[in-house]
Formats: structure tokens, C-alpha cells, sequence
């Protein structure tokens, strides 16, 4: 473990955590090596978030730090992958009729952060390509997003054609959204919800970690 | 709808003196009077004393298309349907104020110019959505010492052609300083190029179709007798300018990495936007209260979701409050919206005078914010937008009552929504305005 680079990259100091990877590499640090402490580091980015001492700016600064020593390092991996152990696979859209994203891209974020693999099917996503997608990625929990009251009844639209095609019971479905409320919640019958993006990992964690 | 009531329709057949003598003949008074009494509700609540009652104020949105069985878009795309519906939804639901939070736009207007930055109900957004205005790297990162300046070369020769794809030829333009002393004969050639004369054609079909949308909620305010919340100004008249550049400029990805990148740059940036708004806003109008109360933005990338208390100190307050003592001292009467989760941030606003602006909560403690901000400013809010659409009428009033007992207590407070109610159930609406006559008579 590089406890400089680590600090560099969770303190957010972009310059010096660009330098310490260059440094690594040169002082012939393998390259899976500095990946790893980068993920060490989003962890504690990840973690800060949770208590918030981090905000979004942080998020998206770490976010831009790791994607240029990727950038850096990668073409040094051989092709070798990453750590490869897989903690979860979760879909996640913004349902039908709402296309807002950010909420939706903080969560995505998150559940990255927190271990997750995540398929994003974007904004305004109809009630099928859920469906599809849940066959094909073969998830244990699906997010549906949306920010305007109107798209509650498509929280409920969706849940429904996921019930249809035989498949509610393969995975676990939170919805989310600002106005989104334990109201809303028993409305659509999903199995959890969150009205900040920190709640779907806590879901996530619960639903699929244990 | 499967009341008794008349339709939307029926009102585009009513004349003025028809809709009045109907307001007269529920309430027992003409529409002027019911105008100056809300009024007075209004500004008392706003200078701390206690009104007769809670003042109630119905925040429209889209209410008025949704109410009356049409889609969003009709607000994009069909400049007759709004008065109808909105005549329709405040004579059904009186209250003492309604706040028309939809955007006064053509969508065809938007199509000509080929906004890049803005979706619309009907146009690229699903017919039930509203609007959204991107402003994503309108202004690019290093590109803030032009914006700085000369903000007016910027916004002519780079925000105009990048926002909107009919006015790209503007970019050839000469700068605007570059006419000092040449004038412009020599550039006139460039205005005979196909390209460049397009654009102005666009600019010119565009003016057509935007005509045809004249705002009519000051009209149907005086017709009907139910002040605006808010006088009608150019947005963002006096927007946070931490907002401005979050929602215009930069967008949120680029304004948040610029706090860590190049903050001296922002800095300047929202000095100068601060400065440039308080310059276009002048004076109030002193003779009509109801003119002086203006939007003064909200913070809905500044909350508890988007930044730390530390971040909202250091980037937003500074020069929101700069703007918003500007705003008091020029005779205004700012009300803003507390978008998302706040708790953390109420304190910085006891800074501001007392009794001279309006706070206006979406999810706050509102207990907490009355015990904080009570006796030093109007508190106005904050029925949740998804209760009024999925709560039942009692819900709404337990909701209400608590409101108004509690926010209500020696006065100062407004009820209102947290958020525009689009999508409220007439039952519940009707339950939010019984809930201030039954608990909100004060004495």
C-alpha cells in the first residue's frame, strides 16, 4: 500500500496524486498495484460521503483524480482485469416520462464506489427495456429513479411488467427520488426506497451483501 | 373532471365583467376589494405582524394544464389554452396568491432557434414533463477572463452560437468593442453571407411564434382579484450567482470541479454576475407592494444533496447575500426557493434585515426554521408535492394544521407547497385552503 499516494488521492490533491502515480510507476510499483490503492482510496472517499464530510464536488474531483492515473496506468496493465470478484449486479434507470439524471448518476457513483457493478439504462426508459435488461444482466436488485410525482404511477407501471414477465421474484427493487416516501413506496410495492442517494447502498448492502 | 363545475372551455366565452360578477357572486365581494385584502395578508405576513389569517398560496406550475385535462406541452405549444385553465383553476381554488411557475415559452420559438440546452414538454421531453435548462460548459473553463471582461462580446459572439444552432454564424461576427471608432460599415459584408442572414431570419420567425405567448398572469391576477407571488421579471433577475453559473454557464459538473481547480476564477466570475444583476434590477416600483416581491432564485444545487455547509459559506452566500441586501436596499421584496434539504443552512439568513424578504422551504424542519428564523423573517411552505398528489384530504390537513400552529404562531408565515403542485389532487387542494380558515384565523 502507497499511504502517500492513498492520502493524495482521498485529500483531493489532484497535482500531487498525479505526481506520487507517475513516481510509483517510475520507481517500478506494478501497475495493478497503484489501481488498487486508488480503489483504496475511493473508499475513503466513498466513506466520507457517507458521513458527510464529502459532497458532490468531492465525489467528482476523486472521480477525475482516478481517471487520470488510470489514464496513466492502464496502458501498463496487461490486460490483466481487475480484482474480478464481483459484489452485486445491480440495473438502474430513470423510469418513462422523467428524464432527470443527476439524482441517478450519484447513485450510480456510489454503488460503484461501494463494490457494485452497474448497468445504467439512462433517462426515460420504458417499462420493457427493465424487463430486458433483468434477463440479460441477471441483477439481484434494480433501481428505478424519478423525480416528478407524475412518474409515480411508472414506478408502479414498471414494477407491474417486471411482475408480468415472471421475474419480481428474481430481484429486489428500491425506488428513488426526492419526493419519493414510504407513501409512494407502499404504492408502487417495491421492496425499498430512498429519497438520498446514500439509501440505496444501505438497500444494496442489505439486500445483497448479506 | 366529474363535477358540476364549467370546463376550461367555457371560460375563453366569459367576458371579463362575467368571470368577475361570478367571483363576486361566491365570495359577496368584487374582485378589486379581494385583491387589496389578500394583499394586505400578503404584506403583513412578509412585515412580521399578524394578517386576519394565514395567507394561502396556491403554487400553480402546471397545475392549470394538468387541472384541466391537458398535457404539459399544451403550455409549449398552445399559447390560448393557459388563461382559460388558469381562470378555470383559481376561480375552482381561491386562495390569496398563486405563483405561476411555469415558463413563459413557444416551443416552436425554441425549435427555430434550436436550443441546445433546454428541453420541453412536447419537444425532446416526454409531453408530461416540464423544462430543463442544461447549461452544460456554455461558458468552457478557460474562458473565464473573457465572461469577466467583456461579458457582452461573450454572450454575443460565443454563448448565443453555441446555445442555439440557428445563431452559430454569430461567432463571425465582429466583437462589439471593435466598433469603437470604425462603426460597423466595414463589417457589413459579413451580414450579406447566406449563413449570417439565416440566422437572423430564425431570429426573426423565432420573435413570431414567442409573441404569441404573452404572459397573462398579471391580467388575470387583477381581473380575478388574487395578487401574484411574485411580480413578473426577466429570470434570473437576482438569482444566487453561484446558480447562475451552475445553471447557465458552466453546469453543475463544471462549477463543482472549478471550486477545486480554478476558485479565484469563480470567485471573480460571480462577483461580477453579482454586480451585473443588481445593476439590471434598479429601483422597486414603490407604488405597488405587490410588484415589489420578486424571485430571487433558489438554491437547488446549493442544498444539503449538492454541497457542505462549508462550501455554501464559501461559495454561494457570500454573493448571494450580497445580492439579496442589494435587492432590499433597492425597495424589493426577495422571496427564494430552499429547494431539497436545508437544516444545516438557515442560520446565515438572520444576516439579512428583518421583515423584508421571503423564505420559501421544500423540505426543511419547518419547527426548526420557525423557532431559528421566527420574529426575524416570512417563512413561507412547505405542503409536500407528494402529499398533495397521493396523501388524502385529511393527511393535507393534519399536514396543514401543524403548519400553521406552529409556523403560524405571531405570524410571518405563509402556507404554501414545498414544490409546484402539478399534480394535486382537487380534493387535497381543497383541503389545504379549508385547513387556513379553520385553524388559521389569528385572534
Amino acid at each position: 500500500m502507497n499511504d502517500e499516494l492513498i492520502r493524495a488521492i482521498s485529500e483531493l490533491d489532484e497535482d500531487r496524486a498525479v505526481l506520487l502515480a507517475n513516481k510509483a510507476l517510475d520507481d517500478g510499483e506494478s501497475p495493478t498495484d497503484i489501481l488498487d490503492d486508488c480503489n483504496a482510496a475511493m473508499a475513503i472517499v466513498g466513506d466520507r460521503f457517507e458521513k458527510n464530510e464529502y459532497y458532490l464536488a468531492e465525489l467528482m474531483m476523486s472521480g477525475e483524480i482516478l481517471e487520470r492515473i488510470s489514464g496513466i496506468v492502464k496502458p501498463r496493465v496487461e490486460a490483466s482485469g481487475t480484482n474480478g470478484k464481483e459484489k452485486g449486479r445491480i440495473v438502474i434507470g430513470t423510469v418513462r416520462g422523467d428524464v432527470h439524471n443527476i439524482g441517478k448518476d450519484i447513485v450510480i457513483f456510489m454503488l460503484e464506489v461501494g463494490g457494485y457493478t452497474v448497468y445504467d439504462l439512462g433517462i426515460d426508459v420504458p417499462e420493457e427495456k427493465f424487463v430486458q435488461a433483468i434477463r440479460e444482466k441477471n441483477p439481484q436488485m434494480v433501481c428505478l429513479s424519478g423525480l416528478l410525482t407524475a412518474v409515480f404511477p411508472v414506478f408502479r407501471s414498471t414494477i407491474d411488467a417486471i411482475k408480468e414477465a415472471g421475474l419480481r421474484d428474481r430481484v429486489k427493487i428500491a425506488v428513488g427520488g426526492g419526493q419519493v416516501d414510504d407513501k409512494v413506496l407502499a404504492y408502487t410495492g417495491a421492496d425499498g426506497y430512498g429519497s438520498v442517494a446514500s439509501m440505496a447502498v444501505t438497500l444494496a448492502n442489505q439486500w445483497i451483501s448479506s | 373532471m366529474s363535477d358540476d363545475k364549467p370546463g376550461a372551455d367555457a371560460y375563453t366565452l366569459w367576458t371579463d365583467s362575467r368571470i368577475q360578477d361570478e367571483i363576486e357572486k361566491r365570495t359577496g365581494k368584487p374582485p378589486a376589494q379581494l385583491f387589496e385584502e389578500r394583499e394586505q395578508r400578503l404584506r403583513d405576513a412578509v412585515a412580521l405582524k399578524t394578517p386576519d389569517r394565514v395567507p394561502v398560496v396556491l403554487y400553480t406550475g402546471y397545475l392549470p394544464f394538468r387541472y384541466t385535462g391537458l398535457r404539459n406541452s399544451a403550455a409549449f405549444y398552445d399559447p390560448d389554452a393557459y388563461r382559460p385553465a388558469l381562470i378555470k383553476t383559481l376561480l375552482d381554488f381561491p386562495s390569496d396568491c398563486f405563483f405561476a411557475a411555469h415558463i413563459n415559452m413557444s416551443g416552436r420559438a425554441q425549435e427555430i432557434l434550436g436550443d441546445t440546452q433546454c428541453a420541453w414538454a412536447g419537444g425532446s421531453f416526454p409531453e408530461d414533463q416540464g423544462y430543463q435548462f442544461f447549461g452544460e460548459d456554455l461558458l468552457k473553463e478557460d474562458e473565464y477572463d473573457l465572461f469577466i471582461t467583456d461579458p457582452s462580446d461573450f454572450m454575443l459572439r460565443y454563448y448565443l452560437p453555441r446555445r442555439y444552432k440557428a445563431l452559430a454564424p454569430l461567432a463571425t461576427l465582429p466583437s462589439p468593442t471593435a466598433m469603437i471608432g470604425s462603426g460597423i460599415l466595414h463589417s457589413t459584408p459579413l451580414f450579406r453571407t447566406p449563413e449570417v442572414a439565416e440566422a437572423f431570419l430564425a431570429l426573426s420567425k423565432a420573435g413570431e411564434e414567442q409573441a404569441k405567448f404573452r404572459k397573462c398572469d398579471t391580467e388575470v391576477s387583477k381581473l380575478m382579484g388574487i395578487p401574484e407571488f411574485m411580480a413578473p421579471v426577466p429570470n434570473p433577475l437576482c438569482a444566487p450567482p453561484f446558480h447562475q453559473i451552475v445553471d447557465y454557464l458552466r453546469g453543475l459538473r463544471g462549477t463543482l470541479l472549478d471550486m477545486y481547480r480554478r476558485p479565484e476564477k469563480l470567485f471573480a466570475a460571480m462577483d461580477s454576475i453579482m454586480e451585473w444583476s443588481l445593476a439590471r434590477a434598479g429601483a422597486a416600483d414603490s407604488e405597488e407592494f405587490g410588484k415589489q416581491r420578486i424571485m430571487a432564485g433558489g438554491n437547488h444545487f446549493s442544498s444539503e444533496e449538492f454541497i457542505s455547509r462549508k462550501q455554501f459559506d464559501t461559495f454561494v452566500w457570500p454573493t448571494w447575500k450580497k445580492c439579496l441586501l442589494g435587492l432590499i436596499e433597492r425597495g424589493y421584496v426577495p422571496r427564494w426557493l430552499m429547494e431539497g434539504k436545508n437544516d444545516d443552512r438557515i442560520e446565515p439568513f438572520l444576516e439579512l434585515p428583518k421583515g423584508k424578504s421571503i423564505i420559501h422551504f421544500e423540505k426543511v424542519d419547518m419547527h426548526r426554521a420557525k423557532e431559528i428564523l421566527g420574529g426575524h423573517m416570512c417563512i413561507a411552505g412547505n405542503v409536500p408535492a407528494g402529499l398533495l398528489w397521493g396523501g388524502s384530504p385529511q393527511e393535507v390537513e393534519d399536514y396543514c394544521k401543524d403548519l400553521i400552529e406552529v409556523c403560524g404562531k405571531d405570524g410571518g408565515f405563509i402556507l404554501t407547497s414545498g414544490g409546484s403542485m402539478d399534480d394535486a389532487k382537487p380534493e387535497n387542494l381543497n383541503a389545504m385552503l379549508h385547513a387556513v380558515e379553520k385553524y388559521g384565523r389569528y385572534n
